[in-house]
């Protein structure tokens, strides 16, 4: 016994060493934003006004503007995509399978292969850099999670109330609409989440098939700090990163809420199958 | 009514649903590689920037030759050391995860996945102010880590982690207390306990999580650029700033090494999936 406290107590303390790692440079960003002189590693008095020039950055607000779109229409198409194919998929295991290797393909690829290939395609196929590839090569990317994410609820639905409706004489849009599509919405909503997070951060893809007036927030910050750092973009970070956990806690409260607690984030139920019956 | 009593589990006929998402992996995935891997076979012409497709490997010895080969080398064994790393340390800490009481391990939980819903660009360069000359690692050890080939690892070392624990903690929280408990019975002590029943038991998604550290990692070129300097380059790099205009070639090249080292990784984790499930 004492062997297994010792043994845990070193497991604990990587867990702990490894949240620490994990936060102390966000807080050292945040604190160097409210110093006078962000860029000197000592403390010279109190100031908001990185976050002023921020505010006031006419180029930050613009990518701000291309990020939220891009955002937005992104999540809102995968979403459309990867449910029906994860609907496509709930009775056969042959379409399961292949919707979860095509899936599992896409997550597991880096993105700088794929927003590489396409660069180089598109001059060849005479299609303008800008917008509207990047909201594609994006859906492509968040469909899969959504795949992942909706395919696993599907997986674990319970059948009976549906065929129980059919057997009724239910109109099957009736019943897709009322009692399927109704089932998969936590996990509709998590991975809708999650694809408005993935897709607010990425930089490969956006840097890549961007025209010239299509720049998002990630790809502003990670040509300024290539530049050369200026003061504000300490402010900018923290501003960042404030968007980020406001995203992930409302995503957390929403799936709780939606699926009454039960799985946190990943909205996958994989892991306890036998709570489809209880539920 | 007219439908018949009879269960038939393809009423809801929704198959065809399935087309959007396979048109867009087709479209934006094949082809797009199929490309690269076709233009890896050919040359750009020096004066026009044409690339021509002669069947020739010339990109795959540019890739070996002294300009090239450090950055293939520093890529592939960044990606190692990374992987190496994540088993190292997220091993552990996906255990701790897996025995800690829910209430804390819910806080923890939430307190691992956080960070990857804040923007990897910024937490990348967050680690410019640890690690900069005057600031707190250089106060302390007197190591200069910025824009060294040590500090694009500490930031790949802390990027990746995340990725890792999570798959592990599910596959470590799966393995069966009584299986642990049986063992216990017939005597193995501790670390006997951990080597041969609970980490082999963990091993598939232990190796899903080291594969998707690996892969993901060979890709990279932010962390290098940020905290390298430019002066640590890795295969994403020239892939991603060079590989799709006039060095097309090279980056055909750089996307089939890259495709090529994950078909091995792909394979030695379905080795390993199989291996344990004839064990189990």
């Amino acid at each position: 016994m004492p062997a297994m406290r010792k043994r845990g107590r070193i497991a604990n303390g990587v867990l702990i060493g490894l949240v620490v790692t994990l936060y102390a440079p966000i807080l050292f960003l945040i604190i160097a934003s409210f110093n006078r002189n962000p860029l000197s590693t000592n403390w010279q008095g109190f100031t908001t006004k990185w976050y002023s020039a921020a505010f006031d950055d006419p180029a930050l607000r613009q990518a701000t503007g291309v990020s939220v779109r891009l955002a937005l229409s992104a999540s809102i198409l995968a979403l459309l995509i990867g449910t029906a194919a994860a609907l496509a998929a709930r009775r056969s295991k042959w379409l399961s399978r292949c919707n979860a290797v095509l899936a599992t393909a896409r997550v597991a690829t880096p993105e700088v292969i794929i927003a590489t290939g396409l660069a180089a395609i598109l001059p060849a196929a005479h299609i303008a850099f800008g917008f509207r590839p990047m909201v594609i090569a994006h859906v492509a990317y968040l469909a899969a999670y959504v795949t992942l994410i909706v395919g696993a609820r599907a997986a674990g639905a319970d059948k009976a109330l549906e065929e129980a409706a059919l057997d009724l004489g239910a109109h099957r849009w009736r019943v897709l609409r009322d009692i399927v599509l109704p089932d998969l919405m936590p996990a509709i909503v998590s991975s809708g989440l999650l694809a408005l997070a993935f897709s607010f951060d990425d930089v490969a893809l956006s840097l890549a098939l961007r025209g010239t007036k299509d720049t998002t927030v990630p790809v502003y910050v990670f040509s300024a700090v290539q530049r050369r750092v200026t003061p504000s973009i300490h402010a900018i970070g923290a501003l960042v990163i404030a968007v980020g956990v406001i995203t992930f806690l409302a995503a957390a409260a929403i799936n709780r809420a939606v699926s009454g607690g039960e799985v946190a984030a990943t909205g996958s139920r994989v892991r306890q199958p036998d709570q489809s019956v209880v539920r | 009514m007219q439908r018949g009593a009879a269960h038939d589990a393809t009423r809801l006929r929704l198959g065809p649903l399935a087309i959007p998402d396979w048109v867009l992996v087709g479209l934006l995935f094949l082809v797009p590689i199929t490309f690269m891997l076709y233009r890896s076979f050919g040359r750009s012409d020096p004066i026009t920037l044409d690339v021509q497709v002669t069947g020739t490997i010339q990109s795959y010895r540019t890739l070996w030759s002294p300009t090239y080969r450090p950055v293939l080398i520093r890529s592939l064994v960044l990606s190692a050391l990374t992987v190496a790393m994540c088993l190292l340390l997220g091993t552990p800490a996906a255990l701790a995860l897996s025995r800690i009481s829910p209430r804390r391990r819910q806080l923890m939980l939430l307190l691992v996945m956080l960070p990857s819903f804040v923007s990897f660009t910024v937490r990348i360069f967050a680690w410019q102010g640890i690690l900069a000359t005057g600031g707190p690692i250089q106060s302390l050890t007197g190591a200069r880590l910025l824009f060294s080939p040590e500090g694009v690892f500490i930031g790949m070392i802390t990027a990746y982690v995340p990725l890792f624990v999570l798959p592990a903690y599910v596959a470590l929280s799966r393995v069966s207390t009584s299986f642990i408990e049986a063992s216990a019975d017939l005597g193995a002590r501790h670390w006997r306990q951990m080597a041969s029943v609970t980490l082999p038991l963990a091993a598939p998604g232990i190796a899903t999580g080291a594969v998707l550290v690996g892969v993901l990692s060979a890709g990279e070129f932010i962390v290098p650029r940020l905290l390298g300097g430019g002066k640590v380059l890795l295969l994403g790099n020239i892939l991603s700033e060079r590989g799709a205009g006039r060095d097309q070639p090279l980056g055909g090249a750089i996307t089939a090494i890259m495709l090529f080292s994950f078909a091995v990784a792909g394979f030695a984790m379905l080795f390993v999936r199989r291996r344990n499930a004839r064990h189990a």
